[in-house]
């Protein structure tokens, strides 16, 4: 900076320069206070009483500058006339805000399209991907009877049109208890949301069809959220929503507490769920990953149910509420 | 050593080059493919091709840059490719003949020849098809530093790069007794195509120093905690990262200088009291680097191929990809790095000039910055100054005023969508900014506002039309665009012949894009309209403006894109001079 000021010092010194004429595009000359007056004065400056303009400020050294050769620009003078606004550096100030030359703005593009004058691949940005994601794999220590249960996805697709698969389940001494999938089509409708739909099948603990609309992203804060609307046979209607944080401990350490909760239209005694609030689970996972594609976990899970769905279960003689300790894998490719 | 910093890397992935040897030892031990076995190893030594007829060929080679042998695309069967040197005036011929089993190309960056030697396929020409040879002859109308790569697909990454030197025709304008050419690269292991899908599945991949919670507690400890969850706010409002540097890093990435890893080290001798012209090049896929020769200062004597009116005293400065920057020094005698760390400080490629044959030490690298919100392109007139975000940021130093800065909002359209995650609302000309990392570190950065022609501009006219471009992209699903736009939705740009026009570009992202227009200078509006700089590579900062003028003075179909290599195939236009 001090080399700068010096330099521009010398340069006035050298040619009798006047303010007026003074090119404020020089990004150094765009720093002095001289520049940034005439930056501060009003849009319609063409009648200006310039004996009002601000002297230099003194934090710029210009104990060295000779004010003697600077003339002050002429009473009344536009302050556009003499100003290249073209420039970058002057299109900032607002006294060219008025005065730019106006020369047509547009995108450039031509109104047709021209063909490419060879054979090409046209840029291929966009290439048909396949990831697999198995978001839970995990045992629980749960009273002896430790199921595993599994929350996966995959899609193929491009960046904007996927189509996706979902399954979760549990299984229990060899018998899978319950088990959900899902076929959905998934579109990109936002920068961070992608809107979904599809058909879900539940083979148990009873055969369900549903039909399903859902929306998932990242939510502003950095919440992973899916919720899915679900309209089933017989008037039966579910919503689950589900959210995910990941607390970065280190680079390799995640702490992920998750939330989920379901929601019913109607009672439904064969799975046991009953209307409105049916149940909550609480998350908290501690995973490493040893690469970023295989990380495994520990964690703690709470469940409540709630409502109908609480009376069906303390009719089964379960338990309402729990809390499971669970070890488990997280992975994708 | 330790090549990198603080971020959880597997340090044994960096056991470099055992020698090429060892690629007979495991292949006799069958533990790598055929196809490796089918390629031959790459040369070690870089040549320097000279005159005005050239023949070089495209091949696979093999090479080991990290203890794994692994397969390359090279010219000549060397990486970096021959250095070619002509004489400016002299009619040119390079006949290059594709070995390998898919369609190649090269393109000559920053050399103004005509569209059907520029070497994009699709625009000047179907690329070189397999077994093929294409006979490219233009005249060498500049001199200066420039480079070549291909143009296809993603072989640039996999080694398919070289430099060009071209001797004035008169006598140069610049003195030395020595000259080098420092071609920097980035080099991975990993398919380039892997590359590509996981950024695509998975944006932050390669980071890998992402915000933890000992951060937030540290600024908790340090401002309380209301400020600190203020600070962060913004960003995880935008779901952004002020960690977001860049999408490749030293995770998978090893720095080459000349072709050789840090450890080897690449080395320039000298005598003391020389001259040494040093041609930097950034020939890599996706690293911004800062340089630095630490204890001398460097003379910037040309930018892009083309003289300037010399910068003195300079410490330190930053080379986007494509770019390059010609450098005098005049070393003491001894040993002294060339130092050039990515942007990100994930890694560094590393060489020495030395005139008593040791190689140098390797300087610590600089502490990894933090994106601000002038990054972001934010509008600062609203903003808290006592962010400590912004803390590091010398206002005074950006060429603006705070008070009065008015949000740059898009003069064109720009298609708002899935394709657009942030518009840079308070985007600013930054020509005196060097940029995130380099911003008050106690040296003298190169910074763009440093840029005058060594000659006077050419094209005295000023523009009759500005073109608006603003880079645009969605981070998290890894789409790049221009306008929000992608290439293959885009419509070509178009220029009338002979017409001088100005190039308004606006980041609206968080990321370096380092512009490139085929076939015509980018004169940068650096400040001194009667010595605009001519560049060919253009970098616009996160979050801000950046003007450059163009006479459209070549006909026919140009390639205009982002060199970021996996953001070109989103962020790429046509220009049609017609």
């Amino acid at each position: 900076m001090k080399t700068k000021i010096t330099t521009l010092t010398f340069g006035l010194l050298l040619s009798p320069m006047t303010l007026a004429a003074m090119d404020c595009s020089d990004p150094m000359h765009a720093q002095m206070d001289a520049c940034k007056a005439q930056a501060a004065m009003p849009k319609n400056s063409g009648e200006m009483d310039h004996s009002k303009m601000p002297m230099p400020a003194p934090q710029m050294d210009h104990a060295k500058m000779d004010h003697s050769k600077m003339a002050m620009p002429a009473a009344k003078s536009s302050m556009s006339s003499g100003m290249d606004c073209s420039d970058p550096m002057h299109a900032q100030m607002s006294a060219c805000k008025s005065a730019k030359p106006a020369i047509p703005v547009s995108d450039g593009s031509m109104d047709k399209d021209v063909p490419f004058p060879y054979e090409v691949h046209k840029m291929e940005d966009d290439p048909v991907l396949t990831k697999f994601i198995l978001e839970q794999l995990e045992v629980h220590d749960a009273d002896g009877k430790n199921p595993l249960t599994w929350e996966a996805e995959a899609w193929i697709g491009k960046d904007l049109n996927k189509l996706w698969f979902k399954t979760e389940g549990e299984r229990v001494d060899g018998e899978t208890e319950e088990l959900e999938v899902q076929a959905l089509y998934s579109r990109a409708i936002h920068p961070y949301w992608d809107f979904q739909v599809g058909i879900r099948k539940d083979l148990q603990p009873e055969s369900r069809e549903w039909g399903v609309l859902g929306f998932k992203g990242l939510a502003p804060y950095y919440f992973e959220t899916d919720v899915a609307l679900f309209v089933g046979e017989s008037g039966r209607s579910a919503l689950r929503v589900q959210s995910e944080y990941e607390l970065m401990l280190t680079q390799k350490t995640v702490l992920a507490p998750e939330i989920e909760l379901n929601f019913h239209g109607k009672n439904d005694a064969a799975t046991g769920v009953g209307s409105g609030l049916s149940d909550v689970s609480l998350g908290l996972r501690l995973r490493h990953e040893f690469k970023r594609e295989f990380a495994p976990y520990i964690g703690v899970e709470w469940t409540k149910k709630f409502g109908n769905t609480a009376d069906f279960a303390r009719d089964e003689g379960n338990d309402v509420s729990d809390t499971q300790l669970v070890l488990g894998i997280k992975a994708w490719f | 050593m330790n090549n990198k910093i603080d971020n959880g890397f597997d340090a044994k992935r960096r056991r470099f080059v055992q020698g090429l040897t060892t690629g007979g030892m495991l292949a006799s031990l069958g533990l790598i493919s055929p196809s490796v076995l089918a390629a031959k190893p790459a040369m070690k030594e870089v040549k320097i091709l000279d005159g005005s007829v050239f023949d070089l060929s495209i091949d696979e080679v093999m090479v080991n840059f990290t203890g794994q042998l692994k397969v390359a695309t090279a010219i000549n069967g060397s990486i970096p490719a021959p250095t070619l040197r002509m004489r400016e005036g002299d009619d040119i011929t390079i006949r290059v003949t594709n070995k390998m089993p898919v369609t190649s190309s090269i393109h000559w960056h920053g050399l103004i020849l005509p569209t059907n030697m520029d070497g994009v396929p699709g625009l000047s020409y179907a690329g070189i098809k397999p077994g093929e040879t294409y006979v490219y002859k233009f005249k060498a109308v500049q001199n200066g530093t420039f480079w070549y790569h291909s143009h296809s697909g993603f072989q640039e990454q996999t080694g398919m790069y070289g430099s060009i030197v071209i001797e004035p025709r008169n006598d140069d304008v610049v003195q030395f007794d020595r000259d080098y050419v420092v071609l920097l690269s980035d080099w991975t292991d990993e398919n380039p195509d892997t590359v590509y899908a996981k950024l695509k599945k998975m944006s932050h991949y390669y980071n890998t120093r992402e915000r933890t919670l000992s951060d937030f507690t540290k600024e908790v400890r340090e401002m309380g905690f209301t400020k600190a969850k203020k600070s962060r706010d913004m960003w995880n409002q935008m779901r952004m990262s002020d960690r977001d540097l860049s999408d490749v890093t030293g995770m998978t990435y090893t720095f080459l200088a000349n072709g050789k890893t840090p450890n080897e080290g690449w080395t320039g001798t000298f005598k003391p009291g020389e001259r040494v012209r040093l041609r930097f090049i950034n020939g890599s896929a996706m690293t911004f680097f800062d340089v630095r020769i630490p204890g001398v200062k460097m003379e910037v004597v040309a930018s892009d191929g083309q003289y300037i009116k010399p910068v003195n005293g300079i410490d330190e400065f930053r080379i986007g990809v494509a770019e390059t920057y010609d450098v005098i020094v005049q070393p003491a005698h001894g040993s002294h790095a060339i130092f050039a760390q990515t942007i990100d400080r994930s890694g560094y490629a590393f060489g020495s000039l030395t005139s008593n044959g040791k190689k140098a030490k390797v300087p610590a690298m600089d502490k990894a910055p933090l994106l601000t919100h002038a990054d972001m392109g934010m509008d600062m007139g609203g903003m808290d100054m006592s962010d400590p975000a912004m803390a590091g940021m010398d206002h005074s130093a950006m060429g603006h005023d705070m008070g009065r800065m008015e949000a740059a909002k898009p003069r064109v359209k720009v298609a708002r969508g899935v394709q657009v995650d942030m518009m840079a609302s308070g985007a600013q000309v930054r020509l005196d900014d060097p940029g995130v990392g380099l911003r008050n570190n106690g040296r003298r950065v190169l910074t763009y506002a440093d840029l005058r022609n060594y000659y006077p501009t050419k094209d005295a006219r000023p523009p009759n039309r500005e073109i608006e471009l603003h880079m645009t992209g969605n981070m998290s699903r890894y789409m790049w665009s221009i306008n929000g736009v992608k290439a293959n939705d885009s419509k070509p740009i178009g220029l009338k012949f002979g017409e001088r026009v100005r190039f308004t570009l606006v980041n609206d992202t968080m990321m370096n894009h380092p512009v490139h227009l085929h076939g015509m200078w980018s004169e940068l509006e650096s400040g001194d309209d009667n010595y605009l700089p001519r560049k060919h590579t253009i970098v616009n900062q996160p979050g801000a403006k950046i003007s450059y003028l163009v006479t459209a003075d070549a006909k026919g179909q140009w390639a205009y894109h982002c060199h970021m290599l996996y953001h070109m195939k989103g962020m790429f236009r046509r220009v049609i001079v017609a």
